[in-house]
């Protein structure tokens, strides 16, 4: 299953936007565009689905408070919606579910976060749909604090469309800080929850079957091998003493046995380089990757789509992968499809998203790249020329 | 010291350009100069005039949709003077070409047969098109790295230029596919030319 449409509506940069996705999605767009808000949607979709310590209003009030997720360019105070179609495959005629989720804070008394409209609606081969929950129902209208949860988030109601909350649940979103990694014990930093930055990386690992473990460094092994020269083994230890996981990497070195350096040594690339493999590897679900090319070496960069691609086809299931970027190298290449890229342009009115263009698409059918025929227009800044001049 | 520059305007055709050194010239010291797209190479036509008045450059660029490559090298030198150690070669009309000009290891590695492949590739109008036509029969871990999918919105696999600099770096044989392209040969033939000019 994978999602190919998407409506949002007054949800943080988007005023009312849409978005048609892929198999791969490539999500471009100047800073402040954005491309992370975007990806937030399905981080919050799975905050919502999550059976345990989820739910809608631990997934606002993770995100501060629903005027915070509200985009800015709403002028009253209309309610935050999500719309969202699922299909077997992006070219189907005809998706398989529909979910729609709209909420907002109500105007008098308590001022609950409440459901305002929630629809789940599941389609036949045909097209054919039948719409298995439409909120608010008489229940939620006799007793208003129903409206407080979400029908997905809840076991009891969700059984006929639990093939979906387990869809947006197991969501995979990593953006590996390498610092926080490294000196995580010196920071003292708090784990969010579902570690979005890394920290827990080392446990991640840890917690995979040994069997699974060791394929899936076998791997990236042989792949870090390839990009630097003089790696010669990776490995996965526990420390003696305090039992903590490690990864262990050997490099060829003037002594007969190596130089041997732990996480903590590895350069940010390296870390880069082997959490991203790993992600790849891991799990079947939907997942975001915010600026994969960070830290990495242009040549390796360029390589990041074939990774990509190469990563869905060994997977009995085809995992679907949304990744913001900004990097010349990775959109250089040529056999990116063009109908797999998304442009975000900020506007006064609120991000818009649009595809590329019957020219631009005809452009990249006649051998240009991505990075040459839709890159300009995704990173131009709006207005007179840039003039950073911080000095002046 | 006399080095040998080799300016390109993309990965493939600078694995080529290497080759070509390997097999005419030897084992040397080769400095690459890259910056991908051919306007980076025509803008700095001045810049490698004069370091090959000291030393040796050898460019390869496309020469694609151009008529002709007198033309397009008059076009590109201008009023600067090209010394006799600055190579400019035009791979006619495209890297492909010449790739495909080595006909008995193309085939091999695609796992087709020979027949396939074009016996004059220079006369191709767009030899990138007529490769990955003739990829759509090879064997298919390198279809699927060289050929878009079905309803691919791209001229070209996502794995194109990686498995084609494979091929050049481990098989590509520039004397064989010089048989079967006159540009390629008469390259050749001047780097072996100049080879007496490099000192390292």
């Amino acid at each position: 299953m994978i999602i190919t449409r998407l409506h949002l509506q007054n949800w943080r940069n988007f005023k009312s936007a849409n978005a048609v996705l892929r198999d791969v999605t490539y999500v471009l767009g100047i800073n402040a565009s954005g491309k992370s808000n975007f990806l937030d949607v399905f981080r919050f979709l799975r905050d919502v689905a999550k059976s345990t310590g989820g739910g809608l209003q631990k997934a606002v009030s993770d995100r501060g408070t629903l005027k915070k997720l509200r985009c800015l360019h709403a002028r009253t105070n209309p309610e935050v919606g999500l719309e969202i179609e699922i299909s077997n495959s992006a070219d189907d005629p005809f998706p398989t579910w529909k979910y729609r989720l709209t909420f907002n804070i109500e105007a008098k008394g308590a001022h609950r976060l409440l459901v305002v409209e929630e629809i789940v609606t599941k389609y036949d081969g045909n097209g054919n749909e039948q719409i298995l929950i439409k909120r608010p129902d008489k229940q939620d209208q006799a007793d208003s604090e129903r409206l407080t949860q979400t029908a997905l988030e809840q076991i009891q109601a969700n059984a006929q469309f639990r093939e979906l909350a387990e869809f947006f649940g197991s969501t995979t979103y990593l953006h590996v800080v390498p610092q926080l990694l490294k000196f995580g014990d010196l920071i003292g930093g708090r784990k969010l929850e579902d570690d979005p930055f890394g920290q827990g990386f080392m446990e991640r690992i840890a917690r995979t079957g040994e069997v699974t473990r060791k394929r899936r460094l076998a791997r990236i092994e042989k792949v870090l091998k390839e990009v630097i020269p003089q790696v010669e083994q990776l490995d996965f230890v526990r420390d003696e003493i305090s039992g903590t996981p490690h990864l262990e990497v050997r490099y060829i070195h003037h002594r007969p046995r190596g130089a041997i350096q732990r996480e903590d040594q590895f350069s940010d690339g390296t870390l880069r380089l082997i959490s991203l493999f790993w992600l790849l590897l891991d799990g079947t679900s939907l997942l975001l990757l915010e600026e994969p090319e960070l830290s990495l070496n242009e040549e390796i960069v360029a390589q990041l789509p074939r990774l990509i691609e190469k990563v869905q086809k060994s997977t009995k299931k085809k995992r679907q992968i949304i990744v913001t970027t900004h990097s010349k190298s990775l959109l250089g290449n040529a056999g990116i499809d063009g109908r797999s890229l998304l442009i975000l342009q900020p506007s006064n009115e609120g991000t818009a998203i649009s595809r590329a263009t019957d020219a631009e698409l005809e452009a990249m059918e006649s051998g240009f790249s991505p990075a040459e025929v839709v890159l300009p227009r995704a990173q131009k800044v709006s207005g007179s020329n840039l003039q950073m001049d911080i000095f002046g | 010291m006399t080095f040998l520059y080799l300016a390109t305007e993309d990965a493939l055709s600078e694995a080529v350009g290497k080759k070509m050194i390997e097999a005419e010239i030897g084992n040397i010291v080769v400095q690459p100069l890259r910056r991908n797209g051919s306007g980076y190479l025509r803008s700095k036509m001045r810049d490698f005039a004069e370091i090959s008045e000291r030393n040796v450059v050898f460019l390869l660029t496309d020469l694609d949709n151009v008529n002709c490559a007198p033309q397009m090298k008059k076009d590109w030198f201008q009023a600067i003077v090209q010394p006799d150690t600055f190579l400019f070669r035009i791979a006619v009309r495209e890297t492909e070409s010449w790739l495909m000009a080595d006909r008995a290891h193309f085939s091999d590695f695609l796992g087709v047969t020979q027949n396939l492949l074009p016996r004059d590739p220079e006369t191709l109008a767009d030899p990138k098109a007529a490769l990955v036509n003739i990829a759509r029969k090879s064997k298919r871990e390198i279809r699927s790295d060289l050929v878009p999918g079905r309803g691919v919105r791209a001229k070209q696999g996502i794995g194109y230029n990686e498995v084609l600099c494979d091929f050049v770096e481990r098989i590509w044989d520039c004397r064989r596919a010089s048989h079967n392209s006159d540009s390629l040969r008469r390259a050749c033939q001047r780097l072996a030319e100049i080879a007496h000019h490099i000192t390292n």
